[in-house]
């Protein structure tokens, strides 16, 4: 075994310690809810970016914070309305009449991770502004380019009520997030223990960070090396090609590549340097059900839960 | 389908497979080769056919590299036109094409009922023009593989043999199970798309060829007489007597073994002289038995032919017991004067029934008897028409040089036709012994009678002489007929079942058709005899008429009807009855020697092989049993029961993963498959224990992480080993 190899292991191992700390520091503030929370991580370690879709008050902000405080890292939230500008995101130019310059105010999207809060209710042009960062990491204001900080890291919300008033999010810019999660209502006795912790200091003020920000990147780049073994390829593939079969609208590459992405971050969550399907079977569910559209009365997690009983697995 | 068969390795190769289906096409055109080769060689030129087989199958592997199957079709229905042109063109009486489509239509119409090939007077040019279209068609296809469309060409051309009766039981299985295996073995080769409907397709093949199989199979019953499907009944000729298969079918005989004798009587005859009661004669020798060409006439009521040279009138009055679809009578028919069902005339120029006649009924023919002694006969001399040649000294391409050489050297002192028919008749009346207990054999039976056997009955005799004949270039026949049975009174005779006979008839010019009859009569009568008072005993029905009996009437003895004709051979008889004394005890002891090996008899037993038809109808069933137990999956099953407990080993990711294919394996017998989309560590998980899950993971380890190391491996390996060795029943 080579020392490259050895290497990889290596991160992959330390990787595997900062997001198991990780989901686990979540915890303490989202309760119940760990599959999202391991979804979410498992995206982020896979450099993808989260949409979460659900009614209001289960804890998508609280989760996106929580995500943040994890890590040290900055945090920005943007809330989407309907009168919100590009700029409002991405910054703009000032100029300074005491040196007779402009000078760039960088908006709320130069954070590590952001929070883009009902992002259904601001206009196309604006959500579009978003998406660009989201996709290049880059942020173009009056020609010129600006790079975001790294890691870089968007949770965005949906309202999954009040659909009125609201700008749908087309599926091309759908597509662009890696995972659509919703995390629905806390059962009886999660409920009570919710209660429970906010009684005194809300737990988000007191979480710890428990990582930094270079062992997340360096956490991204060990996800990145996980084997994926042509095995494995050619059943992301078949899943992908099952949807385009079976649906109006199947998986896009840019799908599968965020499939296999996320296989490799759920393999580092597990400790393992390569993917099995299992891996894939367990993410491909949140990856690729936001990017399929089926006729009226189907669901797409029922198309996805679909290919994966259809698609025989080598 | 579970996915663990599908991952197991294919049983064979593809490759094999085409092979095997190459082969189930090739066996299926084999068969009706076979039969159209035969025909050849009974009728016509086997070279010719060897140089049109050849050819068909070089043009068919040529076009198969060039042309597409539309084309293909083309040429074949080319090919088709230019053999039916061919065929059309030697047609004796082609003179007016439209004039001669009316016989040809009816003729095609009867083939489909059971006409055989063989009656048709140009049968090799027939078998000759047919055999390149399907032959290209099929074999093309085959290599286009197209192995169902191929068989199905073959098996058509087949079926139309099988349809006219060309094509026996054996062969029939034969080319349904190429049938059954150009289809069981050409779907290796499909893709998925079309495995349902090649599924359904399959079936029905496999259902067809079962059915066509089991028939077969019915009919190859050990022991089992072919009797013909004449116009008898069951009282008449049930089984394997000289009767019914001398008389049974009015179109064809098969040289049979074993036979037994019918003492019922048949009819009684009011004449003025007995004689041998002639029912017809065969031309066309096939080897194993003779054929009738020509067509039957419908009789007009006018004057038949009579005999060339001088003859005398003889009228005959003929009452029937029971059913009977012959019509006996002194050589040869004149007129029919009454008939209770009207006649027929077949092509030799006897006289048949319209049908069959019922108990009771009568007819009455006069009948001219040539009258040529043997001073005239020998006189007679070579000037045969060519007519005559070709029809009646035709010879089978499979008759051995031998048996004219033999021939030859018995007739070296014969100087004319007249002595060669003599000395043939007397040499094998002295040196055959007659038995009605013999086995078949094999090959050409005039000359396996020659060379093989040392006793026969009258069909053997009677076919050796004719062929011997043939070979010294005299025009023979082979006739069947009743001979002149019991005389009950000055003008009366009765024969019964045991009368059927067969003899020769020998051509001369000038003269005609004289008869010859080389069965030793002395043993034949003895036979006949010991069996009428064998019935007698047992008190058989319709033994007697109330003019016969254990007594002979008085004013001759018996057979002196037959000398008192003034036919050529009227005195042979008497002659060999005093040359064969002791005939029953040798009739005995051939009853006791027959069945078994003639070289054998003496000396010591030496181990033989089974004859060739029953290898190759054991390689038959053995492939048919190939194609079954692959069809069943059986191969694949006996497959698997070695593999799952015999690993090779090789590399350790191979070694692992194969571990753990028959883990799962093992599993799916004993629990469930693995589902469709359940991956390995979640079916570990549900079905297997902490040893399966171990293998699981190295399994995992050695597919998607791209290694295990040799430690592992083993590890893997023993599990399984383990494993299965629980699952083990």
């Amino acid at each position: 075994m080579s020392d490259a190899e050895e290497a990889a292991i290596e991160g992959v191992s330390d990787a595997s310690t900062t997001a198991q700390s990780v989901v686990e520091n979540i915890g303490e503030v989202i309760v119940g809810n760990e599959q999202a929370v391991e979804h979410l991580v498992v995206a982020l370690l896979g450099r993808g970016h989260v949409l979460l879709e659900d009614v209001p008050g289960v804890g998508k902000t609280m989760l996106a914070r929580a995500v943040a405080t994890s890590f040290e890292c900055a945090f920005n939230r943007v809330q989407f309305t309907p009168d919100l500008l590009p700029a409002d995101i991405t910054g703009v130019n000032v100029f300074n009449q005491k040196t007779g310059e402009f000078e760039f105010r960088e908006g709320p999207v130069f954070a590590n991770v952001v929070l883009g809060d009902e992002i259904n209710r601001a206009p196309p042009k604006t959500q579009a502004a978003l998406l660009e960062a989201m996709e290049e990491e880059t942020v173009t204001v009056d020609g010129e380019t600006r790079t975001l900080p790294d890691p870089f890291f968007v949770v965005a919300t949906q309202n999954s009520v009040e659909r009125d008033r609201t700008y749908e999010l087309p599926a091309a810019e759908l597509d662009r997030f890696a995972v659509k999660l919703s995390l629905g209502y806390p059962d009886e006795q999660e409920e009570q223990e919710v209660l429970g912790r906010v009684v005194g200091d809300h737990p988000i003020e007191t979480l710890e960070p428990v990582a930094t920000t270079t062992d997340l990147v360096a956490a991204r780049q060990a996800t990145a090396s996980v084997t994926v073994g042509e095995p494995v390829q050619s059943y992301v593939t078949q899943l992908a090609r099952y949807t385009r079969e079976n649906a109006q609208l199947g998986v896009s590459p840019r799908g599968s590549i965020s499939l296999l992405r996320a296989a490799q971050g759920r393999a580092v969550l597990d400790g393992r340097d390569y993917v099995i399907p299992d891996d894939v079977q367990s993410e491909a569910e949140s990856v690729l059900a936001h990017r399929v559209r089926v006729g009226r009365d189907g669901s797409q997690r029922e198309l996805v839960r679909d290919a994966l009983t259809a698609v025989p697995v080598e | 389908m579970s996915t663990a068969t599908r991952r197991l390795p294919v049983v064979g190769s593809v490759d094999a497979g085409r092979l095997l289906a190459t082969a189930a096409v090739g066996l299926t055109m084999a068969t009706y080769l076979s039969v159209l080769r035969y025909i050849v060689t009974v009728a016509g030129e086997p070279s010719q056919f060897a140089l049109a087989l050849a050819g068909s199958l070089l043009v068919a592997t040529a076009l198969s590299r060039l042309v597409r199957p539309r084309t293909a079709a083309a040429v074949t229905v080319a090919l088709l036109a230019a053999g039916s042109y061919y065929y059309f063109t030697t047609l004796p009486a082609a003179i007016d094409p439209y004039e001669a489509l009316g016989p040809i239509v009816a003729d095609a119409i009867s083939m489909l009922s059971g006409l055989s090939i063989l009656r048709i007077v140009n049968a090799g040019v027939w078998a000759l023009a047919i055999t390149p279209a399907p032959t290209m068609f099929a074999w093309y296809l085959a290599l286009r593989r197209h192995y169902l469309a191929g068989a199905a060409v073959a098996g058509t051309t087949l079926g139309l043999l099988v349809l006219t009766g060309d094509a026996g039981p054996a062969t029939t299985l034969i080319g349904a199970v190429g049938v059954a295996g150009a289809a069981g073995f050409g779907d290796t080769t499909r893709t998925t798309e079309s495995v349902a409907v090649d599924d359904a397709r399959r079936d029905v093949l496999v259902g067809l060829g079962a059915v066509v199989a089991t028939t077969s199979a019915v009919d190859l019953v050990p022991g089992q007489l072919d009797v013909g499907i004449g116009g008898f009944d069951a009282d008449f000729g049930s089984g394997g007597t000289t009767e019914a298969n001398l008389l049974g079918s009015a179109e064809q005989i098969e040289v049979q073994g074993s036979i037994s004798l019918s003492p019922a009587v048949r009819f009684t005859v009011e004449s003025d002289v007995g004689g041998y009661w002639r029912v017809g004669s065969f031309d066309r020798f096939t080897g194993d038995g003779w054929v009738r060409t020509g067509e039957t006439q419908p009789y007009d009521g006018e004057t038949l032919d009579a005999p060339p040279g001088d003859s005398r009138s003889v009228q005959q009055t003929v009452r029937l017991k029971g059913r009977m679809g012959n019509m006996p009578a002194l050589w040869r028919p004149y007129v029919v004067e009454q008939s209770d069902t009207g006649a027929d005339v077949l092509p030799d120029g006897s006289v048949s029934p319209v049908r069959s006649f019922t108990d009771g009924e009568s007819y009455t023919v006069e009948s001219r008897i040539p009258s040529a002694g043997p001073r005239r006969l020998r006189r007679a001399g070579t000037g045969y028409s060519e007519d005559v040649l070709n029809r009646y000294t035709a010879l089978p391409g499979n008759l051995p040089d031998r048996v004219a050489e033999r021939t030859a050297r018995v007739t070296a002192n014969a100087e004319n036709p007249y002595d060669t028919a003599r000395v043939i008749e007397q040499w094998l009346a002295n040196n055959y012994d007659y038995s009605l207990d013999v086995s078949k054999p094999s090959g050409n039976v005039a000359d396996a009678f020659l060379f093989e056997m040392d006793a026969g009955y009258c069909t053997y005799f009677a076919t050796t002489m004719a062929i011997m004949l043939r070979t010294q270039g005299i025009p023979a026949r082979f006739t069947v007929g009743y001979t002149p049975g019991e005389r009950v009174g000055e003008r009366r005779w009765v024969a019964r079942g045991l009368d059927a006979h067969a003899w020769v008839e020998v051509f001369f010019p000038e003269h005609g058709w004289f008869r010859f009859d080389p069965t030793p009569s002395g043993p034949r009568r003895a036979a006949e005899s010991d069996r009428i008072s064998e019935a007698r005993a047992l008190n058989e029905s319709n033994v007697d008429t109330d003019e016969t009996g254990p007594e002979e009437w008085s004013a001759t003895p018996t057979e002196s009807g037959e000398t008192s004709t003034s036919n050529a051979t009227a005195d042979t008889g008497a002659i060999q009855t005093e040359q064969t004394p002791g005939v029953s005890r040798r009739l005995t002891e051939a009853g006791q020697t027959a069945g078994g090996d003639g070289d054998t008899s003496d000396g010591v037993d030496l181990p033989s092989l089974p004859p060739r038809e029953q290898l190759a109808l054991g390689a038959v069933v053995a492939l048919g049993a190939a194609a079954g137990a692959r069809q069943t999956g059986l191969t694949d099953r006996a497959y698997r029961a070695v593999w799952l407990r015999y690993q090779p080993r090789s590399d350790p990711v191979t070694d692992t993963r194969r571990a753990y294919d028959r883990v799962e394996y093992a599993l799916s017998r004993q629990s469930r498959p693995r589902r469709n989309g359940e991956t390995i560590r979640a079916y570990a998980a549900a079905v297997g224990d902490e040893r399966v899950r171990r293998v699981a993971r190295l399994y995992e380890r050695a597919t998607y992480a791209g290694g295990v190391n040799e430690t592992e491996a083993d590890e893997a390996v023993a599990l399984a080993d383990e494993i299965v060795g629980r699952s083990r029943p």
